[in-house]
């Protein structure tokens, strides 16, 4: 038995009983309980998506409707990446909602780096320095655990796109890509 | 350093990948900038939609047309799906040069797309990631519009043989493609003799008439001398090597039978490289892999070296392993299995519904995006 398509022949093999609905919901049954083997996982996702597309088929759409289908699914969601290259590297992608939204980027140490939009747009780049990360001494680190500690620098992204938080810690730093509501 | 000034840092390094996506249209435009649209083709990853990362504009295609709703859209020919495809590509990929002036104009499709980027930034007041984000959103748009133009387009120049007809009915109309050889009020008469209830205003109904005429007519289609000359070599080679005669009905059961027969029947509505092998040999090849997959010795490379395919048509044709996702679907065969058992008088659906599979289809389906 082909392990990908194993549901086939089973589905097959229940057509050819004289009493076709009892031998589908045994082969049904057999399916499933195949389908929780390792084996057979892939083969199972597969089997649902085949029985995905028959209920596809089954319906009846207008051509408007089809297409308001086609739209709805390849829909962009409200969302973008934004990659963050260290001397050229790319090290993490942070995924903003255009609702607005604030992700932290960690362990950022001394060096050249870029932000890039998902399209290739390049959104900042420049050099951060160890005084924008790095703290002097730990007697400093030990105080900013109590309290929220304040930018070391802040940069504004296309002017009022957004902002670029860094903060100092101890080895390494952390940035703060704030980006403001989309308004598209 | 702040670097809103891109078009300096381009300047300075001629380096691409840094340029917003008006600036590369308007090279592209413009200059003809191949290096441009290379750049947009080969590194953009601009598309997504669902849960699924960016993607290229050509996987992003390739997405749309593996999508159970453009096949239903293409009233399951996937002859037309891929021409569809084969457009689409060409409207964004296709810059003419003074040797080579032949197919669409890339240039008129990424302008369109400036001007349109043009009149909304003019519409709002919008900072430069907003107006690459809309860029983005824009150009996705577009890409689906054009896709459903592709369709149409498709489907008219499929086939000069064909003819588009107003069926009027009651006070409506429903617009199907007749064969040529049909003409006048000929048409009407077969509508009328062919197509059980009509009612234009049902959901799907243009669709319903137009794949029984397909089906019953077919496409009237054009053979190519290539076409026959190649039909030939692959049936001499196939003697020595044919499947086992199965027509009979000894090995393979009704429902692999039928599916056998609807294929064969509809061969017009395959894509080309499967269309080419001809009636008989895409029954012997459909035949066999049913054979083989019940027989658990199911060989696609080997097969498609028999029956003188591309691996890869093998493959999209009825490959055994799938990617698994709500907005893709199986490969051709597998579909149309689905297809004809969805038809089947047997209510498969709810009785798959009745033993409580249904739910755990509908899980898998959405947790795989």
């Amino acid at each position: 038995m082909n392990d990908d398509l194993y549901f086939i022949p089973i589905i097959i093999e229940a057509f050819k009983q004289p009493d076709r609905s009892s031998a589908l919901k045994k082969a049904f049954e057999r399916i499933e309980q195949l389908g929780k083997h390792d084996r057979y996982s892939q083969g199972w996702r597969q089997f649902c998506l085949f029985m995905n597309e028959t209920l596809v088929s089954a319906e009846n759409y207008s051509a408007d409707q089809l297409q308001e289908k086609l739209i709805n699914t390849f829909m962009r969601p409200e969302v973008f990446d934004i990659t963050i290259e260290k001397n050229g590297i790319p090290i993490e992608t942070l995924s903003f909602k255009y609702s607005g939204d604030s992700k932290t980027a960690r362990n950022i140490i001394p060096g050249s780096y870029k932000l890039t939009f998902e399209s290739g747009l390049c959104i900042w780049w420049g050099t951060v320095s160890a005084g924008d990360v790095l703290l002097a001494d730990l007697k400093m680190a030990a105080g900013t655990e109590v309290e929220k500690p304040s930018p070391t620098k802040t940069i504004p992204i296309f002017e009022e796109a957004g902002m670029i938080h860094f903060y100092r810690g101890i080895g390494s730093g952390s940035m703060e890509i704030v980006i403001k509501k989309i308004r598209i | 350093m702040d670097t809103n000034n891109v078009s300096l840092l381009y300047d300075r390094t001629k380096t691409y990948k840094d340029l917003s996506l008006i600036k590369l249209a308007e090279l592209i435009v413009q200059d003809s900038d191949r290096a441009a649209l290379n750049e947009f083709h080969d590194n953009r990853e601009l598309f997504r939609f669902g849960d699924n990362p960016a993607m290229l504009f050509a996987d992003f295609v390739d997405s749309l047309c593996n999508s159970c709703w453009a096949l239903k859209l293409a009233n399951s020919n996937y002859n037309l799906l891929e021409k569809a495809r084969d457009h689409l590509i060409d409207r964004f990929c296709n810059l003419p040069t003074e040797q080579i002036n032949q197919g669409p104009d890339c240039r008129y499709y990424f302008d369109g797309f400036r001007e349109q980027m043009h009149t909304l930034c003019r519409q709002k007041h919008i900072n430069p990631l907003e107006t690459e984000v809309l860029a983005v959103k824009t150009l996705q748009q577009m890409a689906m519009r054009h896709f459903m133009y592709c369709i149409k387009e498709g489907s008219r120049s499929l086939n000069p043989l064909r003819t588009r007809y107003q069926w009027h009915l009651n006070g409506d109309i429903i617009i199907v493609w007749i064969p040529v050889t049909i003409t006048g009020n000929k048409r009407r008469l077969w509508l009328e003799e062919h197509i059980d209830d009509p009612e234009p205003n049902r959901p799907g109904e243009k669709q319903r008439i137009q794949q029984i005429i397909d089906s019953e007519l077919g496409f009237g289609e054009i053979s190519y001398m290539g076409d026959f000359k190649y039909t030939l070599s692959v049936d001499h080679r196939l003697k020595e090597t044919q499947p086992a005669n199965t027509e009979d009905g000894t090995t393979v059961c009704d429902i692999a039978k039928a599916v056998v027969d609807e294929k064969a029947k509809n061969i017009h509505l395959m894509r080309p490289s499967v269309r080419i092998l001809g009636r008989t040999i895409l029954r012997k090849l459909i035949t066999r892999i049913f054979e083989q997959i019940t027989e658990g010795c199911y060989d696609e490379k080997k097969l498609a070296q028999i029956f003188g395919l591309s691996q890869s048509s093998l493959t999209r044709f009825a490959g055994s392993r799938w990617q698994i996702s709500a907005n893709s679907r199986p490969p051709d065969l597998w579909s149309n299995l689905a297809h004809l058992l969805s038809k089947n008088g047997t209510a498969f659906s709810s009785i798959a519904r009745s033993c409580g599979i249904w739910k755990q289809v509908q899980e898998v389906i959405r947790v795989s995006g």
